[in-house]
């Protein structure tokens, strides 16, 4: 006769306890849910953003492409650069004396340059003015100038030269 | 409020030598009946025959329901109980298990207030009880008496107050009841020989006497089911007590002679005299009574646990379900906007990053006849700096000050956002008679 009642309390305790587990998963769930809502929220706010301004975030993708050469290898990239700023410098009357790369790396972007040249200040302005302008790819970091009285001077460029390797 | 599946219910009526297993059916019959001294010693046919059905009534004899009065002054159930668990023992030595079978009410006697107490004091009883009923946890125990007392109360309202008897002349018998005010004091069970009047009225006057002695009142009204319809005339004569004929006011079954041979007057009542609704009085098993208060309780945990249960099982299903939605809701391109951030923040690193040519042209305005740039060098960088290495050609050092100072607040003016060094921090040395070498540095952060 206890017995029965006995197990009627176990009873009550079971079903209370699974109630509680429940109500304890539903707060944990409710949390979640609270998290992903304020996620769904910022998640939205960013939509708008990106909708409002795709025009003006799609140019910058663009933009940021103008930040790499596109080469097929990274060596016929410098190659390519030392050309380049060998006709620059020559192109503006200065004499370049040395073209200096460091060894590519498997897996890096860029590879540091550096070119020093002799001439008049205003050509190595003129040079310096083209590759800061018209090559973004070039990230001029060092510039190094030992002038004479005479306006002219030697020169160095220490650069960074950014790349992407893309199959052409 | 209890709900109980319409089952097959037996009754089980129980006298000093038999048990009987009742049925009902327009009157009581017996289904089957035990010997109490072979149910003691072999209780399997009785075990066998009421394997899996529910007994909520048991009846048993009125002579084994005695009654005291507890002049006490607390009306707390608590205290009562326990104060009986206490006295009743000490009172009732013979009685082993009193203590588990007893009910009460509050009562004034002779402007004493008190408890009224009944006892079932026989140990025959309690013996059956352990080892037979214990296990069909009966809910009702009771005694011919109290059922007639119940029946005839809701017709005879004046039952309840002052000395009253009740008797029923059937067959060859007549039962005979007692009540004082609303209890119940004894019964009696006289058999009738063929002139049964002047047997009866001597039976009687012997009961009135007796009654009169132990409670100090007379008896006020005889209410009888008459086997004669005379017999309420001439009982009323001799005995010169009020007698009420009630057999039209209580409804009574027509039971077999050998029924009522074996149950006496107890054969005449209606099933319905043993509803809920009857509210006649009975016993409990103390400790299965108290475990049963517990049973709303229980039952309340029970339904209100399942409830939130399913509550709370259907809140878990909905937020499964909803929490995937918004999953699904939020997913935004995410490489595409780690695109944007990348080139925006690479753009952003380009855009700061000052054009060489026009810092070199500044630095160049800056400058005067006097004074000669020998050296400059520019890092390009965040923050960016610019290192200068120089002469100022002049003779004395107020002229340095002057031209130099100026040189100085030129390139202030030129680097807005950046720290110049003062003329103090600036490394300074006389070149010979004409002129100082100077050497600085400073850092800016402008575009």
């Amino acid at each position: 006769m206890k017995d029965k009642y006995k197990k009627r309390w176990i009873l009550v305790g079971i079903i209370w306890s699974f109630a509680l587990a429940i109500f304890t998963f539903n707060i944990l769930k409710i949390e979640r849910y609270s998290k992903e809502k304020e996620k769904l929220v910022a998640q939205e706010r960013i939509r708008k953003f990106l909708k409002k301004h795709e025009s003006v975030l799609k140019n910058a993708v663009k933009e940021k492409k103008r930040l790499y050469d596109h080469i097929p290898s990274p060596n016929i990239g410098l190659i390519k650069v030392e050309e380049l700023l060998n006709k620059l410098a020559n192109g503006n009357g200065l004499e370049v004396t040395r073209i200096g790369h460091e060894e590519a790396v498997e897996g890096d972007n860029s590879i540091n340059l550096s070119i020093m040249c002799r001439g008049a200040i205003r050509d190595f302005i003129k040079t310096l003015y083209s590759i800061y302008s018209r090559y973004p790819y070039l990230e001029i970091n060092t510039v190094k100038l030992d002038l004479y009285r005479d306006k002219k001077g030697i020169f160095e460029i220490r650069l960074k030269y950014n790349f992407v390797i893309s199959p052409q | 409020m209890r709900f109980r599946a319409k089952k097959e219910e037996p009754f089980l009526f129980l006298t000093d030598k038999q048990l009987f297993v009742l049925e009902y059916d327009d009157h009581f019959k017996i289904k089957k009946d035990f010997k109490i001294e072979e149910l003691i010693s072999y209780p399997e046919p009785f075990q066998k025959e009421l394997f899996l059905k529910e007994i909520r009534i048991l009846i048993i004899p009125d002579y084994w329901v005695v009654t005291r009065f507890y002049p006490i002054a607390t009306k707390k159930s608590s205290v009562v109980e326990s104060f009986l668990k206490r006295k009743l023992p000490a009172d009732f030595p013979d009685a082993s298990d009193c203590k588990d079978f007893f009910e009460y009410f509050f009562y004034k006697q002779a402007e004493q207030e008190g408890i009224q107490v009944y006892v079932i004091q026989e140990e025959l009883f309690y013996i059956l009880y352990r080892n037979l009923f214990s296990a069909f946890e009966i809910e009702k125990i009771t005694s011919p008496a109290f059922v007639w007392k119940a029946k005839l109360g809701k017709k005879i309202k004046d039952i309840t107050t002052g000395l009253k008897i009740f008797m029923h002349i059937y067959q060859k018998s007549a039962y005979l009841c007692f009540f004082l005010d609303s209890y119940f004091l004894f019964s009696r069970l006289i058999s009738i020989e063929e002139d049964y009047i002047a047997q009866l009225s001597y039976e009687l006057m012997q009961s009135f006497r007796l009654v009169s002695q132990k409670t100090k009142k007379e008896v006020e009204k005889i209410y009888l089911i008459p086997k004669e319809n005379s017999d309420v005339e001439r009982l009323s004569e001799t005995l010169g007590v009020e007698i009420i004929n009630v057999s039209d006011q209580v409804e009574l079954s027509s039971p077999s002679s050998e029924i009522v041979e074996k149950m006496g007057s107890f054969a005449f009542l209606k099933k319905s005299d043993l509803s809920d609704s009857a509210k006649f009085f009975y016993f409990s098993y103390r400790p299965l009574k108290e475990l049963k208060e517990w049973t709303f309780f229980q039952n309340t945990g029970i339904v209100v646990g399942i409830f939130i249960f399913i509550l709370m099982l259907m809140e878990a299903v909905y937020l499964n379900n909803i929490i995937p939605k918004i999953k699904n809701a939020t997913n935004i391109n995410t490489p595409v906007i780690q695109d944007y951030i990348s080139a925006i923040d690479e753009l952003l690193h380009h855009k700061e990053k000052p054009d060489p040519s026009l810092i070199i042209m500044k630095i160049l305005a800056c400058t005067s006849e006097k004074i000669y740039l020998q050296h400059i060098e520019i890092e390009l960088g965040s923050p960016s700096s610019i290192g200068l290495v120089g002469y100022v050609s002049v003779f004395n050092v107020k002229d340095f000050q002057d031209i130099f100072s100026t040189f100085l607040s030129k390139i202030k003016k030129s680097f807005e956002y950046a720290q110049i060094p003062t003329l103090m921090d600036i490394d300074l040395k006389r070149a010979g008679e004409q002129g100082f070498n100077f050497k600085f540095s400073f850092e800016f952060n402008e575009g």
